[in-house]
């Protein structure tokens, strides 16, 4: 059994590098496998934003949480996949105190990657764009956030988040 | 004899520098990865409402699948580039208001292999053009796509929610 870490770097340049259950590479990569190896990864955020959906524009400061959810599963036909899901749980006040709750997730299923060895290791280099709403408790515009992540899953089972720029903000 | 020797570095210096140029030339007239193109259908599909405040509305449009492939600089692999887009009209069942959900996103998934798939979640707002509320359209795709260019791709679900 390997330990295993998970890594976000956000785009503030915030590294957490958090521990989380030992897990074995060869368990996602085993044939025979039925079971799934899960991770989780709760990453803190403290990060501002401009609402540019009010006028004039405000400022927003978010705090929660990106929640991270991933596991590796064995098909019937031997293919290995990926099941990763992102969650958001924030909340932020605005420079007029205005309110705004973000509860959402967005899922993926990726089928993962030999990596060139034998017998072969599974590993996972995607991008994507998670979308998420900021619903603001009153009259004010919502806000819809997209955060793009680069998520890579090493031969070792360690996983990194990065986020690839900031959130940009879109209008209801 | 040092002469010769002087010759000999003098040429391959040349050859060198022959060979750096032409490598330049080819790099600035590489070109750029082919942008292939796949449009699927939407005809009056239904969406699962799990909005209370909602209701289930009938799609009709298309989902565009852009896509590119080229070789990841980085790691030598393949890089498969996708952009999602949907452009809809949508019909509620209760209300009988009108919907528009118009919008995109980008995956890129990079692999050794010469095909890959993943299934994505494509998020959009759909509007309200009457008295329902606008909510949020999650469409689930499956796409398999290799590097001669050829795609599969499915569109499996539909579903609102409303947000919190």
């Amino acid at each position: 059994m390997f330990a295993k870490r998970l890594t976000v770097l956000s785009g503030l340049a915030l590294l957490t590098l958090l521990p989380v259950n030992s897990a074995s590479a060869q368990t996602c990569s085993a044939p025979d496998s039925k079971s799934t190896v899960n991770y989780n990864l709760h990453n803190p955020i403290s990060q501002t934003v401009t609402n540019s959906c009010t006028s004039p524009a405000t400022t927003v400061n978010l705090g929660g949480e990106f929640f991270f959810e991933f596991h590796c599963e064995t098909k019937a036909n031997g293919d290995l996949h990926e099941h990763w899901t992102s969650h958001y749980n924030l909340t932020g006040t605005d420079s007029n105190g205005i309110k705004y709750i973000g509860k959402d997730q967005q899922n993926y299923d990726l089928k993962l990657d030999p990596d060139g060895t034998f017998p072969p290791v599974p590993t996972s280099d995607f991008r994507t764009s998670d979308k998420f709403k900021l619903i603001a408790q009153g009259p004010t515009p919502d806000m819809i956030m997209t955060q793009k992540l680069h998520i890579k899953v090493d031969a070792n089972n360690n996983v990194t988040v990065e986020k690839d720029g900031g959130p940009v903000v879109k209008c209801k | 004899m040092l002469e010769g020797s002087k010759r000999v570095v003098l040429k391959l210096t040349i050859l060198l520098l022959a060979f750096a140029a032409s490598q330049a030339t080819l790099l600035g007239q590489s070109t750029p990865p082919v942008t292939y193109t796949y449009t699927a259908s939407v005809t009056n599909q239904a969406t699962t409402n799990s909005c209370s405040a909602g209701e289930p509305v009938n799609l009709t449009g298309t989902v565009q699948f852009s896509y590119q492939v080229a070789t990841d600089p980085a790691t030598g692999k393949n890089q498969f580039s996708i952009t999602a887009s949907n452009n809809l009209t949508g019909v509620g069942q209760t209300t009988t208001g009108n919907y528009t959900a118009s919008d995109s996103a980008d995956y890129v998934l990079s692999s050794g292999q010469p095909s890959t798939e993943a299934t994505v979640q494509l998020k959009s707002e759909l509007v309200s053009q009457g008295s329902g509320p606008s909510m949020t359209l999650v469409q689930t795709l499956d796409i398999t796509l290799d590097t001669d260019g050829n795609i599969s791709a499915q569109l499996t679900d539909s579903s609102t929610q409303c947000g919190n």
